[in-house]
């Protein structure tokens, strides 16, 4: 099968959570014998192309993955806002102007059409079975693409606009979010809790809504030393953007009654986001400030030691469409508590589940993992073992069978 | 000549409530006991209300042919006493038969023979007074919690004074030998060992309602005709069963009750076949060869052991935890600690804590009353440190008198 994936920018160059699933999937699509044409938004921070063709090389897949950059200073789930500062600032950086201003969109809107148009006259020149594009901002290119080549289009939903808005909307977005889900010949969802909100919201035939849930990449096993920030205490981490959706407010009301039980924890807070400032000033005024960490963005080589200093994990997302950070965290055997507000939870038994807003439970859950040595030790046996059986494999088989269901005669 | 030696296990524990950790030391109410009157009210409806109207309606119908035995545990009886009483009359009217038997057990459906012997011959008496009490019926055959059986168990009933006790007929112990004839447990002289016929019970407690099984639908007629098979190789098949498979397990709209109201005929109609209750079994029939537990078994699972109540670190933690403050309750004398502390020895309470199913999302997980195992450690582990406190207290408070 040949198949014209419009993603986004592979880690590690990009450290948000779709270019991982889409470099994921193109890797084991590719494992399987399916040929990948893959249309990259490509930045101007972004790698060297030499680097990423090393990058295909060293895992095995160059012969089968090919990759066109498109130049453009989007990146997936930017604001119109942040597109703006973005914009301005890549203009500040180089005199020679003139011709970024002809290259870069003056706002979001005009850039994912840019992207759309460059992305269309790629697809011209390429052969291929299938249109695969991964959410709002590829949508344009890709409907564009199947209007003039009449090949079968998957739409993939990482998230929605409600996802990403809490409060207010965009009916811009909105528009072409429904535009691709009408458009595509079958839409794949990353979890039921983001097919209900498809099919809820958008107005789209529910039979050709499939779920596919994320899973773990494979990550080598590195055994570093547990960092520890004191020989007592025992630490309890957030890691994630610092934004509403994420529920850091509810992290921290639930870590003061974790302290006021027990004084011997700390709390790490590790990311960026819109709400580091107010949590900060939250955790001073629940005269938490000794108890709190903020070491801000982090990377993905960060991430091992995040884990491996954390005696639980929490994700208290309050809307999370999948949530692939507590693969990561039970990869690396530390116990985790997630909200039931998340797509991660349909898949997974060996972790524990609150309700967001039940802070009460959250303390409980978090001084239980604490205190009771066996609940620890088995959540993180048992969840190394889980999150080690939700492979890109099944995931990108069961993708295979998606397109086979679009295009039963092709059998290559 | 076959019998056929049917018994019903009818249990329910007293359930916890989710005790949290910040809980301790402002209550001490653990049991939940508005769910399990709940779900007692929901069981005897689907379950003991019409089984056990049906049965009297059979013993009555047949003269006296058709007969099994009942092992009903002392958490069941004290949630029939305090929530239905109307359906424990229903109970006692079989018992007035005079042709339904009463097993002896440990009142808390507990594990205790594995960790206190004390406390397991404190359970079993306390079980059989409550017997005598409501059934007026004084038991002779012994069965342990979830059939867990070695030749120690047999050898220690046997002095008890327990003339028979039941245990899985497992595969592995059996070899090549039949289920179908009486035991003599390894290491005893007397007591003898009635050996559950799993197949043909689980035909009937998981396979009956099985549209993917060859068999379905079963009809009693083909049931009789696989009991009448045993004819001229085999003595006794006795069918061990969870009494909730009628209507709660196997649902009314199963057939199970048409199949349980025209199994007796179907059976008696043939010449050489009878029903026996356990001690009758005993009785009838010689020892045909020994049975040899050294390790325990049990009638759980594919695995016939202890795993599904002691196979993981949460569960080892919490019963040692547990047993470890027997001494101290006791040494207090105070019956509300007491009580308290037993309704913790259940074995369902660990049974909520296993971990093994996930790797086959079977149907145990029907019957947990936590969303998962963690969850049903974490509230038991938490009503041990409360309970915990309050000894502490009171021994302080004796110490200091």
């Amino acid at each position: 099968m040949r198949i014209l994936m419009l993603g986004w920018e592979f880690p590690p160059y990009f450290a948000g959570g779709i270019g991982i699933v889409c470099y994921q999937l193109t890797k084991a699509l590719a494992e399987q014998g399916n040929q990948v044409t893959y249309i990259m938004p490509f930045g101007p921070r972004s790698i060297e192309k030499g680097n990423l063709h090393k990058l295909l090389i060293a895992e095995n897949i160059a012969p089968v993955v090919k990759v066109h950059t498109v130049k453009t200073t989007m990146h997936a789930y930017m604001t119109s806002q942040e597109y703006k500062q973005s914009y301005v600032s890549t203009m500040l950086e180089d005199t020679r102007s003139d011709t970024k201003k002809q290259l870069y969109g003056k706002d979001l809107m005009q850039e994912v059409h840019n992207f759309a148009h460059r992305a269309a006259v790629i697809a011209e020149y390429e052969e291929f079975d299938i249109i695969h594009c991964h959410d709002w901002m590829t949508i344009p290119a890709a409907v564009w693409i199947k209007q003039r080549t009449k090949k079968p289009l998957v739409v993939h939903v990482h998230n929605t606009i409600y996802d990403r808005y809490l409060s207010g909307s965009n009916r811009v977005e909105y528009d072409i979010e429904q535009l691709g889900l009408r458009e595509a010949d079958k839409v794949v969802c990353v979890s039921h809790y983001v097919r209900n909100n498809v099919i809820t919201n958008y107005d789209v035939d529910p039979n050709k809504v499939v779920v596919v849930h994320n899973a773990m990449e494979r990550l080598e096993q590195r055994n570093l030393p547990d960092p520890k920030i004191t020989a007592q205490d025992k630490v309890v981490l957030f890691a994630g953007r610092i934004t509403a959706q994420k529920g850091p407010e509810y992290f921290i009301r639930a870590a003061r009654k974790v302290a006021d039980h027990d004084p011997n924890v700390k709390f790490v807070m590790a990311g960026s986001g819109d709400m580091l400032h107010r949590m900060i000033d939250l955790t001073a005024d629940l005269g938490l400030a000794d108890k709190f960490l903020f070491p801000g963005y982090y990377t993905r080589a960060d991430v091992d030691r995040l884990f491996g200093m954390a005696d639980v994990f929490v994700m208290p997302s309050v809307s999370e469409p999948f949530g692939i950070v507590p693969l990561e965290a039970m990869s690396k055997g530390t116990p985790t508590i997630i909200s039931k507000q998340s797509g991660v939870s349909e898949v997974l038994t060996h972790v524990l589940k609150v309700d967001f807003w039940d802070t009460d439970e959250l303390a409980e859950k978090i001084l239980a993992v604490l205190k009771y040595e066996e609940l620890h030790d088995l959540l993180s046996q048992h969840g190394n073992w889980e999150a080690k059986t939700l492979t890109w494999e099944k995931s990108a088989q069961k993708i295979r069978e998606v397109y086979d269901s679009l295009i039963p005669q092709i059998t290559h | 000549m076959v019998s056929v030696c049917m018994y019903f296990q009818v249990h329910q524990p007293h359930r916890l409530k989710r005790y949290g950790m910040f809980e301790i030391g402002v209550h001490s109410d653990y049991f939940d006991h508005q769910l399990n009157e709940e779900i007692l009210h929901k069981v005897s409806r689907k379950c003991y209300v019409p089984t056990n109207k049906l049965l009297l309606d059979l013993i009555n119908r047949h003269e006296g042919d058709f007969k099994f035995s009942f092992s009903i545990t002392g958490t069941l009886l004290d949630q029939l006493e305090r929530f239905a009483p109307d359906v424990l009359e229903t109970f006692k009217d079989l018992a007035d038969t005079g042709h339904v038997e009463f097993l002896a057990e440990t009142y808390y459906h507990s594990l205790s023979y594995l960790y206190s012997k004390e406390e397991f011959q404190e359970q079993v008496k306390r079980h059989s007074d409550k017997m005598k009490e409501l059934f007026g019926h004084e038991p002779k055959v012994f069965r342990n919690t979830e059939l867990i059986f070695n030749n120690e168990l047999a050898s220690h009933i046997e002095e008890m004074g327990y003339h028979g006790i039941l245990a899985e007929g497992a595969d592995h112990l059996l070899g090549w030998r039949s289920p179908n004839f009486v035991y003599r447990p390894a290491a005893t002289s007397n007591i003898k060992v009635l050996l559950k016929n799993y197949k043909l019970s689980d035909d009937i407690a998981f396979r009956f309602s099985n549209k993917g099984w060859e068999e379905h639908p079963l009809s009693a007629e083909k049931y009789a005709q696989w009991i009448n098979e045993a004819n001229g190789n085999g003595e006794l098949i006795n069918l061990f069963m969870d009494y909730e498979t009628f209507g709660e397990h196997q649902w009314e709209d199963t057939g199970i009750f048409q199949f349980l109201e025209h199994m007796p005929r179907a059976v008696l109609d043939h010449p050489h076949n009878d029903f026996v209750t356990v001690s009758e079994a005993v009785q009838r029939y010689e020892v045909r060869g020994e049975y040899d537990a050294h390790n325990f078994i049990s009638w759980a699972d594919m695995e016939r052991d202890l795993s599904a109540w002691l196979g993981n670190n949460m569960q080892h933690s919490a019963i040692n935890s547990l047993y470890k403050l027997e001494k101290r309750v006791k040494a207090l004398g105070d019956e509300s600690l007491i009580n308290d502390w037993r309704g913790l020895t259940t074995s369902d309470h660990f049974y909520y804590m296993c971990t093994k199913w996930f790797a086959d999302g079977d149907v145990h997980k029907y019957f947990n009353a936590y969303d998962s195992p963690y969850e049903g450690f974490i509230a038991f582990m938490n009503v041990i440190h409360d309970l915990e406190r309050r000894v502490k207290e009171r021994e302080q408070l004796l110490a200091v008198a």
